[in-house]
């Protein structure tokens, strides 16, 4: 049977899971870790570096070195999320030509699809090494929150990877399944998923193998990097008092901080209080070396972040109602991503929900695991698992007057779609636009923007003559697609997407290519490497051989030491040769002059 | 020739693995229809295939030991059995449970037929879908679990009486036959049921019996179900179907939106359109169409009458609504106790009128019509209009073609015909 993988593609880690003879097993990467740093650097050399390879660089290589790419994939140029970005990410976010986003690295633009794709790359080549063949269907997690742009921009990234995404399902639903699976459980469960850049909370009901969400909500701006924000600006608070400098305001500093505070986070969930040690991590003009000392208690930790706890709770509370279920109703909350580790939280949803919440799944691996459960569910159909989830906003239409028409309501179990039927308002109109919008305000330019739909080549009639049915079809994916007929005809109507900011599919075949094109240079780059190496020992050998028959006079021998010599010379440039037929020519010269060499002697 | 009269019976406990031959779809087919009730004669009807044809594929099934066709001295036997319904008329109970596949989970001694069995000494009547557990070459869903006999109890028209459309029961696709018509039946259904029929709920169900129906549901029609397989022109029907039951979930879950729904139903209920539903129709009525299936002898052909005037009354009625399709499901059971070319004709003639998804069903009551009354060109030149419709043009100047050789002189054919000829050029 054909095997579908697991990925959580989160916004500080990732995780890759395979359901084995109907185990989940999360696979571990190449140093041992079961997850892999979602961070992805381009070195001077131009060589792409990913997970704890980017991590250990990004000190000395910040401008270059993106992390939380997650937080940014999918948005628009100029929407709060990326202007927030700019103010805090050391790399460099640039207007991409259709108002979507781009980063600067090395000189070279990246969309975020493209690096969220070799941070797939990565995961894929993780699970490659364990399985011994090469995955090429996924199942991969985003937040329940994202919008159909993210979604489209994930499965994006999927194809530029080569990685076929045959699901994106959402992680608190994936956690559940990693929850539920086998358990025959009868129970309404509510999942508090708190990652590193993102906050969901669901609420399912499982029931004879069936997952069903009933409501879903959350806020893809809070997250673990909040909490980081919280402790670098204590610290540079701190210190600005005390030597009247920002931190902030130097790269590597910042970077510095960035550590420091995450480190200092982690620790304060199983220690009272934590030591913050940064000696010279400032360099004042007079020459004089600045450190930072300080000590930060959980107390003072919990106090920085209270409001954002609080945040938490009331999007949990504004679900329930959604969902009409009161905090009894729950019979079990599960606990995802690495920020529930913290015990402000743990107390925060045990006192909301007025029970300790469930340790039964594992907060960094259960989102994987799920994914890959999904998998396995989709391909082995003696499994008893179906997923019923839900759209997490409400689809509509660009109304007269700038109104905002909801044709599907958030919360709708998916696949769902609707028809709505359009007439011309004029005589002889040939074409209709749709604007359609992703949100819960009113007024449709509040909400996300989806595109715009324009329908052309309606045939000549009358005002009002002709009808126009539009399909709005939400995939089991979550992502929107729209269809169009003419009534009367029963005719396909062409739809023409404009205003969108998702890539378009020449710039994807283009990423795709490129992406390829790396690889094999990747690929030829190691091969002309190994060739080097065997440059570099044969000329110390031939060299050697050259000294040993220093002292003969025979003509032979020294007609082979002149020709050895011609030939070290040619290798030593070859050394620095792309060529690889210059290569490996000198490496079978060098050979011969050894043999040679090696039979006078 | 095989008796018209005659009623095959299927057999249960069949090995569908080691069959001495392989039916063909529409054998298959054919035997989706056969529940020890329906007569030769009306299995030609329903069949699609020309009489000559079905008897020849009666004659394999028994020969695959699918059925057995009792010998004509057994008819009244069989006959006993035929007391309690008609096929296809439905006056709130549907169908007879027959012993053959009504208790297939009793111990074998008392599943085997037994035909002879005095019609009192019966379990009482439920409705029963047949075929349920003798379809199913290659189980991979065990779809009994959630559409069970009760299940259609109450829909529009019967599970076992519906015509079903042969060319998509013959349709390749990597889904079972059985579950071929379970789609194909509740896609051209759940439209006209209301919420609690869909998810196959009583009215006064607890939050629960709803959720745990809607999951069973799911579990057959959500799309994943039929991941990496091909569906075909099934597929839009499965999203539909699908849709369905999160809308009725949706609604039946809820308190507030149920109790408006059920507001909403009491109200449709107590109007007068509801005339046609099985509790308005008179005892006389209902007992005569009742026992009309009986036989030949002259009381049961008076019976057989009355109960046809009834079923064409209340088609007359739905029509008069401008209720087509539940109309054309009343002609066709009048039909089917009394083979009268016009009636089927008249639904025919209001199914084509009903949308895309009843051109199938109008194409196979015109040709029962047609078969009936060969001398009319009528019945063939609307089964023409309807694969021209549905966009089959061959079958279309087909049929024109016949409605010429009854017809030479008719203008509308040679039109058709003509029309055809130039949109091929």
């Amino acid at each position: 049977m054909e095997r579908i993988i697991g990925i959580d593609l989160g916004t500080t880690n990732s995780c890759v899971s395979v359901v084995e003879a109907g185990a989940p097993k999360v696979i571990p990467n190449k140093g041992g870790y079961k997850t892999t740093p979602s961070i992805v650097a381009i070195s001077e050399s131009g060589r792409r570096l990913v997970g704890q390879m980017a991590k250990r660089q990004a000190i000395t290589n910040a401008r270059h070195t993106v992390y939380a790419a997650k937080r940014l994939i999918g948005r628009k140029w100029g929407s709060p999320a990326v202007l927030h970005c700019q103010e805090t990410c050391p790399y460099e976010i640039v207007p991409g030509p259709h108002e979507d986003v781009r980063i600067m690295l090395r000189g070279k633009e990246y969309s975020l699809p493209e690096i969220s794709s070799i941070i797939l790359q990565e995961m894929k080549l993780v699970a490659e090494e364990y399985l011994g063949e090469e995955p090429e269907k996924a199942v991969v997690t985003v937040p329940a929150y994202f919008n159909d742009n993210q979604r489209q921009a994930t499965k994006d990234a999927g194809r530029i990877a080569g990685l076929d995404i045959v699901r994106i399902i959402n992680e608190p639903t994936a956690a559940a399944l990693a929850y539920g699976f086998g358990k025959n459980l009868d129970a309404t469960i509510a999942v508090y998923d708190l990652g590193g850049g993102t906050f969901d909370i669901s609420v399912l009901e499982i029931s004879a193998g069936v997952f069903d969400v009933i409501s879903t909500a959350g806020d893809t701006f809070l997250g673990g990097e909040d909490f980081d924000a919280r402790i670098i600006e204590h610290l540079a608070y701190e210190f600005a008092r005390e030597h009247r400098v920002d931190l902030r305001k130097d790269e590597m500093s910042l970077q510095r901080l960035k550590d420091a505070a995450e480190k200092a986070k982690i620790e304060l969930s199983a220690m009272k209080e934590t030591e913050i040690s940064l000696p010279f991590i400032y360099t004042k003009e007079s020459g004089e070396a600045l450190h930072l000392q300080s000590t930060l208690t959980r107390e003072k930790f919990e106090e920085l972040v209270a409001d954002l706890v609080h945040r938490s709770v009331k999007i949990c509370q504004a679900t329930l109602q959604e969902a009409g279920l009161d905090e009894e109703d729950i019979d079990d909350v599960i606990l995802v991503g690495g920020m529930t580790r913290m015990p402000k939280i743990q107390a925060a949803v045990a006192e909301y929900f007025g029970k300790d919440p469930s340790k039964a799944v594992h907060p960094d691996e259960a989102v994987a695991i799920g994914a890959a459960i999904q998998g396995m569910a989709l391909v082995d159909t003696s499994q008893d698992v179906l997923l019923l989830d839900v759209t997490p906003h409400s689809l509509g239409i660009m109304v007269h007057g700038g109104g905002f028409e909801r044709l599907i309501e958030a919360n709708t179990t998916i696949p769902t779609s609707h028809s709505h039927n359009f007439t011309t308002v004029r005589d002889n109109q040939t074409s209709v636009k749709i604007v359609v919008f992703q949100g819960e305000n009113d007024m449709a330019v509040e909400n996300e923007l989806l595109g715009e739909f324009v329908l052309t080549g309606l045939r000549a009639a009358p005002a009002g003559a002709v009808e126009v049915q539009v399909k709005f079809n939400i995939s089991p994916d979550g992502i929107v697609s729209v269809a169009a007929k003419d009534l009367e005809t029963g005719k396909e109507q062409s739809i023409t997407v404009t205003a969108t900011s998702g890539l378009t599919e020449d710039e994807i075949q283009d990423m795709i290519q490129e992406n390829q094109d790396y690889l094999v240079a990747l690929k030829e780059d190691e091969e002309i490497e190994r060739e080097r190496a065997k440059i570099t020992k044969l000329v110390r050998e031939v060299e050697k051989l050259v000294d040993s028959l220093d002292g003969r006079n025979e003509g032979d021998v020294r007609d082979a030491c002149d020709s050895a010599q011609i030939v070290v010379h040619e290798a030593r440039n070859a050394l620095s040769s792309r060529d690889f037929g210059q290569v490996t020519a000198s490496v079978s010269a060098l050979d011969r002059a050894k043999d040679l060499l090696q039979s006078l002697a | 020739m095989l008796d018209d009269n005659l009623r095959p019976i299927p057999q249960t406990n069949v090995d569908y693995t080691s069959l001495p031959i392989n039916p063909t779809p529409e054998e298959y087919f054919l035997l989706s229809r056969i529940n020890g009730n329906v007569t030769v004669g009306e299995i030609c009807q329903i069949s699609g295939l020309s009489i000559e044809a079905t008897h020849k594929a009666l004659a394999r099934l028994q020969e695959a030991g699918l059925i057995k066709i009792p010998e004509p001295e057994k008819k009244t036997a069989a006959e006993s059995g035929m007391y309690d319904s008609v096929e296809g008329v439905d006056f709130g109970q549907e169908e007879v449970a027959t012993p053959a596949a009504g208790v297939e989970d009793a111990d074998p001694a008392s599943s085997a037929p037994s035909d002879s069995r005095p019609a009192e000494h019966r379990p009482p009547p439920k409705v029963e879908v047949m075929g349920t557990s003798m379809l199913n070459p290659a189980p991979e869903l065990d779809v009994d679990d959630g559409l069970g006999p009760a299940f259609f109890e109450g829909w529009p028209v019967a599970f076992s009486s519906y015509s079903f459309d042969p060319d998509a029961i013959s349709e390749s696709v990597s889904i079972s036959d059985e579950l071929k018509r379970y789609i194909l039946f509740i896609h051209a259904h759940i439209g006209k049921v209301d919420y609690y029929k869909v998810l196959g709920v009583p009215r006064d169900a607890g939050r629960k019996d709803v959720r745990a129906a809607y999951f069973t549901l799911s579990k057959i029609f959500h799309p994943d179900s039929f991941y990496g397989k091909e569906t075909g022109s099934y597929s839009e029907k499965i999203d539909d179907i699908f849709q369905s039951l999160n809308k009725a979930h949706q609604t039946l879950s809820n308190k507030n939106k149920r109790s408006d729904y059920d507001a909403t139903l009491a109200a449709a209920d107590s109007a007068p359109s509801a005339a046609s539903s099985p509790q308005s129709t008179s005892p006389a009525a209902a007992d005569a169409a009742q026992s009309a299936g009986g036989g030949s002898t002259p009381q049961s052909d008076k019976k057989k009458e009355m109960a046809f005037g009834v079923l064409v009354k209340r088609g007359e009625k739905h029509e008069a609504a401008g209720e087509y399709v539940e109309a054309a499901a009343e002609y066709k059971k009048a039909f089917a106790i009394k083979h009268d070319p016009l009636v089927a004709l008249r639904g025919a003639n209001l199914l084509m009128r009903s949308g895309e998804e009843h051109i199938g069903d109008a194409i196979l009551l015109a040709k029962a019509a047609a078969k009936e009354d060969p001398g009319n060109a009528k019945p063939l030149i609307l089964i023409g209009d309807a694969y021209e419709e549905k966009g089959d043009y061959e079958a279309a100047r087909d049929y024109y073609e016949r409605a010429r050789a009854v017809e030479p002189d008719n203008k509308v054919v040679g039109r058709r015909l003509k029309y055809l000829q130039t949109a091929a050029q």
